[in-house]
C-alpha cells in the first residue's frame, strides 16, 4: 500500500465562515481502494471535510490533490466523484432505472451499453423487480439501495458517503453495512464515509479519522483507534471507557491503592488512567490486589452484564462489563468487590 | 354543533351576499321572461356568444402560457436569489397587488395607446412613422392581463421551487450534469405540480376579467364578462345574461373538477 499513490490527498486543507473556524489544517492520504470513515459528533467538521473534498464547498486554506493532480478549486462536475447524500437525494420524478441511467446519460454513453449497466447495478444492490418504480413507491432501504447504485453506476474512482445511513432503523442498518462491505469489496471503489455513530465506523472502515471542534483527532485503522486512542476526547468517543485520577512515579501508577507497572514511564502531564470497560475484571473473593469498589447496580444485557461501581478510595464512578456467565450471587447492589485490570491495557492520560 | 354555532356568522353572510344573489341569477336564467330553457338554446345557438367564447379562451390561454412562463424565472430568482435580488423581486411582486386593477389598466393605456409613451418615443426616434396598434385589441387585452396575473403564478411556483431538495441538485451536479440539464431535466420536471397549479389559478381567474379587457380591448376584444355585462345594461335581457354566466361558472367549475382529478392521479 507505501508504493501505491493516494487517491486523494489533503494538504493542510481548512475552512472559515466569516470568522468561524470550521476546519483547521487537516492533512491526510487517502489511498485507492480503501474505506475511510470520518467520525465525529455533529459540527466537529466532518461533513465540511466530506464536502471540500466533493467540491460542494470551497476550501479556504491549504490544497486538494485528487489522483496527484491539485484539484484544490476544481468544480464538483469535474471531480468525477460519486455521492450519497443523507436522505438519498433520488430524483423523485424518475423511476429507479431512470435514476440510475440519468449520471451515464449525462456522460453520453451509448443506450446499450447503458441498458446493461442499469440492470447490472439493480443486481447488485438486490432491487431486481423495482425498476420501473418510482422512490415513492419504495422503503427507506430500498430508496438506499437506490442512491447506492445510482452513485456507483458510472464507476467513479471514488465514492463519497454522507451519513447515509442516519434515517435508517437499526436492522435495516446492519443490513445495509453488510451490503455496503460487500459492494466495497466487489468494487474495489475507494469509500469515503462520514457518520457519527462510532460501531458504525468501526465495524466498516478500513481506517477511521476522528475530528472534533474542526480538527483531525487522530487516523488510524480501527483496532488501533480504540485501543490506543491518541487522546482522552478519542478515547471517549469511541464507547466507553473509565477514566481515573491516578498518581505516577517513574514506571509505577497508583489507583487508589491498586499499584500497576507500566511498560514505559509516562510523560509528566499524566494525569488519569482510562481502561475500557470490558478490560476490567473481578478479582476472586478474599484478594488483596485490585481497586476495592462498591456495585451501585447490576444491568443485564444478554451475554454481558454491565456492573455500575463507585471506587471506594475516592467515589469514581466506574462501569465493568463482564459475561453474565461469570457473575456469581455476591455482585449484587451494595457488595463490595475488588477490580483489577492488565497494565497493558491502561491508556495515560 | 357549537362548532357550527361559531361558524353561523360567517355562513349568514355568504349565504346572503353570495348564495342569495347567485340562486336568484340562476332563477332568472329559467324564468325571465318566462319559465323554459329558452335563454340556454338562444345563448348557445348564438354565433355571436361562440365567437366571444372563442376569443375568451384564446386569450386566457395566451395569458396562462405567458404568465407562467413569465413568472417562472421570477420565482427562481425569489427563491434562490442573493438578498438584494430577493427583496427586489419581493416588492415587485407585493406592490402590484396595492394598486387598483383600474390604475393598473390605466397606466397600460397611457403607456400603450396610440399617443402613449411607447409610441410617441419610437416615433421621435424615427424607429417607426406611424403609431402601433398596442391597444383596442387582444394584444392590448393580452398584455394588461398577464401583468395583472404573474403575481397569481408566482406563489404556487414558490412553494413547488421551496419543496425541491438542493441535495438533489448537488448530487445531479457531482454526477457532472451541466446547469442546463438540471434545470431541463431535474429542476422543471421536480416543480411540476406548481406549474400546473399556477396555470390553473391563472386560467381560471382569467376566465371572469371584466375590467381590463373592457379599457384595454376598447370594445374591440369583447370577452365574456363583459358580453354579459353588455347583455345587462345595453341590451337589457337579463334572462340570457344570467344564462350566460351560469354557463360561465359552470363551466369554469367543470374544468377545475377535471384537472384537480387529474393532476390527483398523476401525483
Amino acid at each position: 500500500m507505501t508504493a501505491a499513490k493516494p487517491a486523494i490527498e489533503a494538504i493542510n486543507i481548512g475552512k472559515d465562515y466569516g470568522t468561524f473556524t470550521a476546519l483547521t489544517d487537516v492533512s491526510m492520504q487517502i489511498m485507492p481502494g480503501e474505506f475511510l470513515t470520518l467520525l465525529g459528533p455533529s459540527g466537529s467538521g466532518k461533513t465540511t471535510f466530506l464536502m471540500m473534498l466533493a467540491g460542494f464547498e470551497a476550501v479556504t486554506r491549504g490544497v486538494l490533490k485528487i489522483g496527484g493532480a491539485d484539484k484544490t478549486h476544481a468544480d464538483a462536475e469535474t471531480r468525477g466523484f460519486g455521492m450519497m447524500f443523507q436522505g438519498y437525494a433520488l430524483f423523485p420524478h424518475m423511476t429507479v432505472e431512470q435514476n440510475i441511467a440519468f449520471p451515464l446519460k449525462v456522460q453520453k454513453r451509448p443506450n446499450s451499453e447503458i441498458r446493461t449497466r442499469v440492470a447490472d447495478m439493480i443486481d447488485l444492490v438486490g432491487l431486481s423487480g423495482h425498476g420501473h418504480k418510482r422512490p415513492s413507491g419504495l422503503s427507506g432501504g430500498q430508496q438506499q439501495r437506490v442512491a447506492l447504485a445510482r452513485a456507483l453506476a458510472y464507476e467513479p474512482p471514488v465514492l463519497l458517503l454522507d451519513e447515509p445511513f442516519s434515517a435508517l432503523d437499526k436492522n435495516l442498518r446492519g443490513q445495509m453495512q453488510d451490503e455496503l462491505r460487500r459492494i466495497h469489496a466487489q468494487m474495489g471503489t475507494t469509500f469515503v464515509f462520514v457518520t457519527h455513530d462510532q460501531s458504525e465506523a468501526l465495524a466498516l472502515s478500513s481506517r477511521v479519522a476522528i475530528f472534533e471542534q474542526g480538527k483531525l483527532q487522530q487516523l488510524a485503522d480501527p483496532t488501533t483507534v480504540y485501543e490506543r486512542p491518541s487522546n482522552r476526547f478519542v478515547a471517549e468517543f469511541l464507547g466507553d471507557i473509565n477514566v481515573l485520577p491516578a498518581t505516577f512515579e517513574g514506571a509505577t501508577s497508583k489507583v487508589g491503592e491498586f499499584s500497576l507497572t507500566l511498560p514505559q514511564a509516562p510523560t509528566a502531564s499524566a494525569r488519569h488512567i482510562a481502561v475500557r470497560p470490558e478490560k476490567l475484571a473481578i478479582q476472586p473473593d478474599g484478594s488483596q490486589i485490585g481497586l476495592p469498589c462498591v456495585i451501585n447496580d447490576r444491568i443485564y444485557m444478554g451475554a454481558q452484564s454491565r456492573l455500575q461501581l463507585t471506587s471506594v478510595a475516592d467515589g469514581s464512578p466506574m462501569v465493568i462489563d463482564v459475561k453474565t456467565s461469570d457473575l456469581n450471587h455476591t455482585a449484587e447492589p451494595g457488595q463490595q468487590i475488588r477490580v483489577g485490570w492488565a497494565a497493558e491495557d491502561s491508556l495515560i492520560f | 354543533m357549537s362548532r357550527l354555532l361559531l361558524l353561523s356568522p360567517l355562513l349568514l353572510f355568504l349565504g346572503l351576499a353570495y348564495l342569495l344573489p347567485l340562486s336568484g341569477v340562476m332563477l332568472q336564467s329559467v324564468t325571465t321572461p318566462e319559465p323554459g330553457l329558452q335563454n340556454y338554446s338562444a345563448a348557445l345557438g348564438d354565433p355571436l356568444v361562440w365567437s366571444v367564447i372563442w376569443r375568451t379562451l384564446r386569450i386566457c390561454l395566451c395569458v396562462t402560457v405567458l404568465a407562467v412562463v413569465l413568472a417562472y424565472p421570477l420565482t427562481l430568482l425569489w427563491i434562490k436569489g442573493n438578498t438584494t435580488t430577493r427583496v427586489f423581486i419581493e416588492l415587485a411582486i407585493m406592490i402590484p397587488f396595492w394598486l387598483s386593477v383600474l390604475s393598473r389598466a390605466f397606466g397600460w393605456l397611457s403607456l400603450l395607446s396610440n399617443r402613449g409613451l411607447i409610441n410617441t418615443w419610437l416615433q421621435s426616434l424615427g424607429i417607426i412613422a406611424e403609431p402601433l396598434t398596442l391597444v383596442r385589441n387582444e394584444f392590448g387585452v393580452i398584455i394588461g392581463m398577464m401583468h395583472f396575473l404573474i403575481p397569481f403564478a408566482v406563489f404556487p411556483l414558490a412553494s413547488a421551487m421551496r419543496a425541491v431538495d438542493d441535495r438533489v441538485i448537488l448530487a445531479a451536479r457531482g454526477m457532472g450534469a451541466s446547469r442546463m440539464q438540471i434545470f431541463w431535466q431535474i429542476f422543471v420536471p421536480m416543480t411540476k405540480s406548481g406549474i400546473v397549479g399556477a396555470a390553473l389559478l391563472v386560467f381560471v381567474f382569467s376566465l371572469g376579467f371584466y375590467i381590463v379587457p373592457t379599457l384595454l380591448g376598447g370594445g374591440r376584444s369583447v370577452m365574456i364578462a363583459e358580453l354579459i355585462y353588455l347583455r345587462i345594461f345595453q341590451i337589457p335581457n337579463w334572462g340570457l345574461a344570467a344564462a350566460l354566466s351560469a354557463l360561465l361558472m359552470v363551466s369554469i367549475g367543470a374544468f377545475l373538477v377535471a384537472l384537480i382529478k387529474r393532476a390527483g392521479v398523476s401525483s
